[in-house]
């Protein structure tokens, strides 16, 4: 059994101490100099922002990232809970009361095809779509933001749920998806104008 | 078996037998002694036949005697002479009583005469005396001067004188009957004791043979047995009494004797087979009463060095105490350090305590932390997706929206960074966490060891104590071994001095030894000698 080197830990909490000591002093100075240095982000990236990109939110579904345009989405919240429809198809996972206005929600992995997994009510985040009637999708995790050009994007048309690909992104056809049975089944079609 | 039956058949014993000789003589001499009794008894009668015989003589004496006298007037009784003479006459003659004294009463029975001359003679005699009585009245009637009484007196007197012969011969006659009766008795008495000699001799021998023959017999089988002829069988057994017994007794001291005999030449057999042993082991022992002399002489040797040894012991046993005296004082101060050690070791464990309560405090406070921390990740959580729905508000805005996309984007930005700012305070607080946990589980080993410290000290104080007590017993030990040793000193000597007997009694005994070996030789030419003599016996 090794000696305690008494000498070398009492130097390192008196080390520690003095770290977060010099932290607390700095606090006052800090929220200052944050907000300066974002400021200057801000107008750092203001000039970055070009006219030809789209901003998509990225967004995952096991171990998948998609991305839906900002546009497109009305409102994101964490899926705290949902009604349970009886005879309703798995993808439905159930009615969400949004502030007086009932959103079906639906399980975008199960739009997609993706492979079974068990529900998820309860996990997760709701995407509110611009639609009527209005719906909401169930993914698991929220990303950034994602901006591209244009010719950045990899057309995939075996895929007829995605526009293309940007890097290992997915991003996701909202029309395309429009044609599922059960999208149908609530009719997406205004939202398909709107676009 | 086969056994004679009669007089002298085996049935009666020696004893009966000789008993029988003495008893033939008793018988043969009381014979012998009857016949002559009754022959005395009868010559007795004939010797008072004989006495009243010649006592006529007297008769007549007395008679003719009184007669003259009577014819001188001088007495006259000479008629009883003469009646006894007629009376005892005709006694003799017929037989009956005659008086056995002539003035007595006693009388005794007679007789008839034994022969014709003595009856002729008798009655001659009483002719005679009848023929005095016949002229003593004349006679008497004389005068003895008268010119016949001369006359007269010559014709009795021849009468008288004829009378007196013829009496003699009658008493002659009786004296040669009694004479040819003793002849006769002594013949017969001869005879009888010659026949009672034979038949007591051939009797005698008879009984004599019945006993000597098997005894003759009995002396030849033990002269045989003498001269150690053992083989033959058994004497036949015809008789019951003492020499049958003594046959049987012999047959089964010959059995005996040769059961002996055999014992005896197996055992001389033995013992010269033993006395070769006895002279091959006493030449080993004289050899290893050598070597035991050699042994005795490295022992006396040895038991030198052991004795310096045992002074070695010694000293070192005094060393040994000393340096345990020390040891006890040494073992007291490691006593008194060990309870110092326990009490440090209790005060150590109280410290320990309450470091464990510091760093249990110190996690509730991390806990806290942690409480605070996920407030700020639920707020940063609440910043994002406020700033996600204002980049939607802003996208939806079109144009009038890009400035607010652009707050709301770096609003999201600031909000994950005060996420991934929470995550990593987190991930530090679950470090210390773990930290605190770990040092917990390492303060409560730390006490857990501080106990088993205090009570392996307890262990060593319990232990030292002992080691203590056992040292002192050590000590004692050793002042005893000192002691034993200095007695061990003694003893040494003793048997230094004890070897040393032995030394000089194991030369004695290989004297003896010698000896042994020739008295085994002695023994063995005797044993020899005695498988020669015993070669003589037939068994």
């Amino acid at each position: 059994m090794s000696e305690i080197d008494w000498q070398t830990l009492n130097q390192r909490l008196l080390d520690n101490q003095s770290q977060l000591s010099e932290h607390n002093s700095r606090e006052i100075q800090f929220w200052p100099d944050l907000l300066e240095r974002r400021a200057q982000q801000l107008a750092d990236r203001k000039q970055l922002v070009q006219k030809s990109q789209k901003t998509f939110l990225v967004c995952q579904l096991q171990t998948e990232r998609y991305a839906l345009a900002l546009t497109q989405l009305k409102e994101i919240a964490p899926f705290k809970t949902c009604t349970f429809l009886p005879l309703a198809p798995p993808s439905l996972l159930g009615i969400y009361n949004q502030r007086g206005v009932m959103v079906s929600v639906l399980e975008l992995a199960d739009l997609l095809g993706l492979s079974a997994h068990p529900s998820r009510c309860g996990e997760g985040y709701l995407l509110f779509l611009r639609s009527v009637p209005p719906v909401a999708l169930r993914v698991d995790a929220i990303g950034d933001f994602l901006h591209f050009e244009e010719q950045a994007l990899i057309p995939c048309p075996k895929a007829p749920f995605l526009q293309g690909l940007v890097g290992d992104v997915q991003i996701l056809n909202l029309s395309a998806l429009s044609h599922a049975p059960l999208l149908q089944s609530i009719s997406l079609a205004s939202y398909q104008e709107q676009e | 078996m086969e056994q004679r039956s009669g007089f002298l058949s085996g049935r009666q014993s020696v004893g009966v037998k000789l008993a029988l000789i003495p008893l033939i003589f008793i018988l043969a001499i009381g014979f012998i002694l009857s016949y002559v009794v009754l022959s005395q008894y009868e010559r007795r009668s004939d010797a008072e036949v004989i006495h009243v015989v010649v006592r006529q003589r007297a008769l007549n004496q007395w008679y003719v005697k009184d007669l003259f006298l009577a014819s001188l007037k001088q007495k006259n009784d000479y008629r009883y002479w003469r009646d006894q003479f007629i009376q005892t006459a005709d006694s003799l003659l017929t037989g009956g009583e005659i008086l056995t004294r002539l003035n007595g009463k006693d009388t005794f029975r007679v007789e008839a005469a034994p022969s014709a001359e003595i009856r002729i003679k008798l009655q001659e005699s009483k002719k005679l005396i009848q023929k005095i009585a016949e002229q003593e009245t004349v006679f008497l009637a004389l005068s003895p001067q008268a010119p016949q009484f001369p006359q007269r007196v010559i014709g009795i007197e021849k009468i008288n004188l004829e009378l007196h012969e013829l009496t003699r011969d009658i008493a002659d006659l009786y004296t040669q009957n009694a004479q040819s009766k003793i002849d006769e008795m002594i013949r017969n008495s001869i005879l009888l004791s010659l026949a009672v000699a034979v038949i007591g001799l051939l009797l005698n021998w008879l009984i004599s043979r019945a006993i000597s023959r098997p005894l003759l017999n009995l002396a030849e089988q033990a002269k045989k047995v003498a001269n150690g002829d053992l083989s033959g069988e058994a004497i036949e057994v015809r008789s019951q009494d003492e020499v049958g017994q003594l046959t049987e007794s012999f047959n089964q001291m010959k059995l005996g004797l040769r059961e002996i005999m055999q014992q005896n030449i197996q055992g001389i057999r033995s013992l010269t087979a033993s006395t070769s042993e006895i002279m091959a082991s006493t030449q080993q022992q004289s050899a290893s009463t050598q070597e035991q002399v050699t042994a005795l002489q490295e022992t006396t040797a040895t038991m030198e060095e052991v004795r310096q040894s045992g002074a070695q012991i010694s000293e070192r046993a005094r060393h040994v105490a000393a340096e345990a005296e020390s040891t006890v004082n040494i073992t007291e101060k490691g006593l008194q350090s060990v309870t110092e050690t326990v009490t440090d070791i209790e005060g150590i464990r109280f410290q320990v305590n309450q470091v464990a309560e510091n760093i249990v405090n110190l996690s509730e406070k991390n806990r806290a932390v942690g409480d605070i921390i996920a407030l700020v990740t639920e707020v940063a959580e609440q910043s994002n997706l406020l700033a996600l729905n204002a980049a939607i508000e802003a996208a939806a805005a079109g144009e009038q929206g890009n400035s607010f996309s652009v707050v709301a984007n770096e609003m999201k930005h600031l909000a994950n960074q005060a996420k991934d700012s929470t995550r990593q305070v987190r991930t530090i607080l679950e470090d210390i966490q773990r930290g605190i946990g770990k040092a917990v589980m390492l303060t409560e080993e730390a006490v857990k060891k501080v106990e088993k410290g205090r009570q392996q000290m307890e262990v060593s104080e319990n232990t030292i104590r002992h080691m203590a007590d056992t040292t002192q017993q050590s000590i004692q030990a050793f002042q005893q071994i000192v002691a034993a040793t200095n007695q061990q000193q003694l003893g040494f000597e003793q048997v230094f001095q004890a070897l040393l007997d032995i030394r000089q009694s194991t030369e004695q005994t290989a004297a003896g030894t010698q000896q042994l070996n020739q008295a085994s030789n002695s023994l063995n030419r005797m044993g020899q000698e005695l498988q020669q003599l015993v070669a003589r016996y037939h068994l």
